[in-house]
């Protein structure tokens, strides 16, 4: 009977239960904003798409690589995007080993979010070396 | 009071407050998050949408180079196609409003399945051509015309190579020329005074990086004369299925010349009836620029249309109101264009 009179436990089991309710909603928030940022990184993702597989529509973006014409594919690349984008253009063999040697770029990195894209294309030349075509896009505000 | 009172009193107060405000909180962050997943949720479908319009091909798949048809599923890709983002040049051609088969916008939003979704679409060329007469000199047999051509993308000069055709009563020219670093070049023609009236002065760039960034300017000016071109809308030219269709207003007149332009070639249109003219299946990659000259008794005009029909701006007009974008690389006719599907106006 002594113990069910003893209640001195109980402010603190309510504040533990509010707390936890603090705890868990701030978690349940998280996901959502992960999903704000997302819907920003798809528009880039699908620009970078769009832009890789019209480069490869005629052969142009495996003919610019075999023959490591780097300065072609940039100023390719960049006719194709909207002036206020940041890119960055990474080409890699099939052992992923780095191809160019020179930086593809519209210039210095930007502090805002950068989204990948890989590609890969096949060259039609007698080698049929595969490439694996790296965009990066970034806005530049 | 005992001090274990008052403790406990405002430990409770400050429970209660910190629970009422976080609860205010947290409503307003998990309205934002449920607006957040309602937006991605309009997104995702409003992207698949874009990508079902641009990658199938509606039906019937011919429903472009058909006049008679409409569409009841809406695609504008190119039937047989194997290249992605590859559109028909007759599909978007019947976008345009100036085409006199294009199609209403009830009929697109009936055929893309919308029913409380307005729909826009906008095709534009890679790079803007714009052309001004910057001088002219009178000699005793002829004038000599100056133009500037600017030529820019995102406002950027661009380095082209130019092909500028000049169009005038009994009088045709051709020359090849480029545009500096900065976008800008300088074309001559000299017309004698012998063809005066309308002229008319078509020029295509293309841009060194790459033949399929091909894109056209038109210039209309008067030589010798004061007439006035006659309305467009009175002298309609509607090319559908590589044929050219001239208004029925055209009947009145002589057509003196029918041409098409394209960045490489030039070729005279043969008639095929009274109001038709075959139009060649040019296979290189760059718009077509169809030019028609016709006259009576007292009027002489020069009257054009491109084909592809774009420019175009189609369906919803979402100036001033929200709506979600998508923009794309499309080709029509192996040219580049930019090709921006806009949707809004769903309810809450």
């Amino acid at each position: 009977m002594n113990f069910l009179r003893d209640n001195r436990g109980q402010i603190r089991t309510i504040e533990a239960i509010f707390a936890s309710i603090l705890i868990f909603s701030s978690i349940a928030l998280i996901p959502s904003l992960k999903n704000v940022m997302n819907q920003n990184d798809q528009i880039l993702s699908s620009i970078a798409r769009n832009v890789l597989i019209t480069l490869d529509q005629d052969g142009s973006l495996s003919g610019l690589i075999d023959n490591g014409n780097w300065t072609g594919l940039s100023s390719l690349v960049a006719s194709l995007l909207p002036s206020a984008m940041w890119f960055n253009l990474t080409v890699f063999d099939e052992n992923m080993q780095l191809l160019n040697e020179n930086q593809i770029s519209s210039g210095t990195p930007v502090s805002g979010n950068i989204v990948g894209t890989d590609y890969v294309c096949a060259s039609p030349s007698q080698n049929y070396r595969i490439y694996i075509v790296r965009l990066q896009l970034s806005t530049v505000n | 009071m005992p001090t274990i009172s008052i403790d406990t009193f405002f430990a409770c107060t400050l429970m209660v407050s910190v629970v009422i405000i976080s609860s205010i909180l947290l409503t307003g962050t998990l309205n934002a998050q449920m607006a957040s997943v309602k937006d991605l949720n309009q997104d995702e479908y409003f992207r698949a949408l874009s990508e079902y319009v641009l990658l199938n091909t509606g039906a019937p798949a011919n429903w472009g180079s058909d006049s008679t048809i409409g569409p009841s599923s809406f695609g504008l890709a190119k039937q047989g196609s194997l290249r992605s983002y590859e559109l028909d040049i007759d599909k978007t051609s019947r976008l345009n409003s100036q085409n006199a088969f294009a199609l209403t916008y009830p009929e697109i939003l009936t055929a893309a399945g919308l029913s409380d979704i307005a729909l826009g679409i906008s095709i534009s060329q890679m790079m803007n051509v714009s052309i001004s007469l910057s001088a002219n000199s009178t000699s005793p047999q002829s004038v000599m015309y100056t133009f500037r051509i600017s030529v820019s993308q995102d406002g950027a000069g661009v380095e082209t190579s130019l092909h500028c055709y000049t169009v005038a009563r009994n009088f045709l020219s051709d020359s090849y020329n480029s545009t500096s670093a900065d976008g800008t070049g300088y074309f001559d023609v000299e017309l004698p005074n012998a063809s005066n009236g309308t002229a008319l002065l078509v020029v295509f760039a293309r841009a060194f990086q790459d033949s399929r960034i091909t894109a056209y300017g038109v210039y209309s000016f008067q030589h010798l004369s004061s007439q006035s071109q006659p309305e467009d809308t009175t002298f309609n030219l509607s090319p559908l299925n590589y044929t050219l269709f001239l208004n029925s207003a055209y009947s009145n007149f002589t057509v003196e010349n029918c041409y098409a332009f394209s960045y490489g070639y030039q070729s005279n249109l043969t008639a095929t009836s009274n109001e038709t003219y075959a139009i060649p299946t040019i296979s290189e990659t760059s718009p077509m620029v169809l030019v028609t000259s016709a006259s009576n008794a007292s009027t002489y005009f020069i009257n054009w249309t491109d084909y592809p029909q774009v420019p175009l701006e189609a369906g919803a007009d979402f100036q001033n109101s929200e709506s979600y974008a998508f923009s794309y690389l499309v080709t029509i006719k192996g040219t580049l264009y930019n090709l921006v599907l806009r949707f809004g106006g769903i309810s809450p």
